[in-house]
């Protein structure tokens, strides 16, 4: 039973399917810290996600999925949740884009790596980890990351989020307080007992205060990826 | 009236957000957003009231005449009740 770390947590968790040892091997953790916390897989929850989930799908998937609404339990009281989004990092600072599914924020990341090249790295093209820390939040590389895989164990510090619509033109403005909190509730995993909503929607609202929010209208052009690079690195419409 | 049981009323960054809790959320797939005035009624809802009742209290909460906290409660009411949310 490996230990694993992701968002800073160290862990252990009881798997020994091949396929889901390899869909974890890039944050396996053989440091010196003992491990925080184990993590059960039972055919039960298995079973549970298969059941939710609209796809089907091989026994080891739905375990992972198990695996993150678990490890999702534990980090809600770490200051963590998932924010279903692409997110890049850029000179160690990381650009959160979310959107309505098949909207574009793939699409819009791969711009980033036209653009930048090498120098921009994918945090995590599907969920990355998000976890309040000292005050900032950060982003953080996690094996869940969608159809295409794409991910790196990394960390950054969020720079700013865009709500990424399509349009003919780019462009991009401030987010209003009312679109962001309703953006956030659309996008994270909604608990259902009372203290873990509590606790998570006082997360959200950290955040919403925390980070610069944007609407980015943007075509497929790698120019769009310059508007909204340009935009959020230098923090604009946000008075510090 | 009051409001069906199950739900949790929180503040996010100034917008109230109801959630429902336990087995309300596979019935309730979604959240409720409301305003302050929404949000007022939502608390009073949390006890047994009727409509008067609601209308006297937001009068005394936000110094306003009848008319306009009878219009304002009518309006929440009518929202509440089509979405299912008073028993």
């Amino acid at each position: 039973m490996p230990n694993y770390k992701i968002a800073n947590v160290i862990f252990r968790a009881d798997i020994h399917n091949e396929e889901l040892l390899s869909f974890m091997k890039d944050y396996e953790y053989s440091g010196e810290e003992p491990y925080e916390v184990q993590f059960f897989v039972t055919k039960e929850d298995c079973e549970r996600e298969r059941s939710l989930s609209t796809g089907g799908g091989p026994n080891w998937y739905f375990n992972s999925l198990s695996l993150l609404r678990k490890f999702l339990d534990y980090l809600l009281d770490k200051d963590g949740f998932v924010l279903h989004s692409s997110a890049v990092a850029v000179d160690n600072k990381a650009y959160l884009f979310t959107a309505k599914s098949g909207t574009g924020k793939s699409t819009h990341v791969r711009l980033y790596k036209k653009l930048f090249g090498d120098k921009a790295t994918v945090i995590n093209d599907d969920k990355p980890i998000i976890r309040l820390i000292d005050g900032k939040f950060f982003a953080f590389g996690s094996p869940w990351s969608g159809k295409d895989d794409l991910n790196h164990n990394m960390c950054c510090e969020i720079q700013g989020i865009c709500k990424l619509e399509r349009a003919k033109d780019n462009s991009i403005e401030r987010l209003d307080k009312k679109e962001i909190v309703a953006l956030l509730l659309n996008q994270t995993v909604r608990f259902s007992e009372k203290d873990k909503i509590e606790k998570s929607l006082a997360l959200l609202g950290t955040l919403s205060e925390k980070v610069r929010f944007y609407r980015l209208k943007c075509n497929m052009d790698v120019s769009a990826a310059s508007v909204s690079f340009k935009a959020v690195s230098e923090g604009l419409y946000y008075e510090d | 009236m009051k409001i069906k049981e199950g739900f949790t009323l929180n503040e996010v960054a100034g917008n109230y957000i109801a959630c429902p809790t336990g087995k309300l959320v596979k019935k309730f797939n979604g959240t409720v957003t409301l305003n302050e005035t929404g949000a007022f009624i939502w608390k009073q809802l949390e006890s047994e009231k009727n409509e008067s009742q609601l209308v006297s209290a937001l009068m005394k909460e936000y110094d306003v005449d009848e008319n306009t906290a009878s219009r304002a409660v009518g309006k929440v009411l009518e929202t509440l009740k089509k979405e299912g949310l008073v028993d």
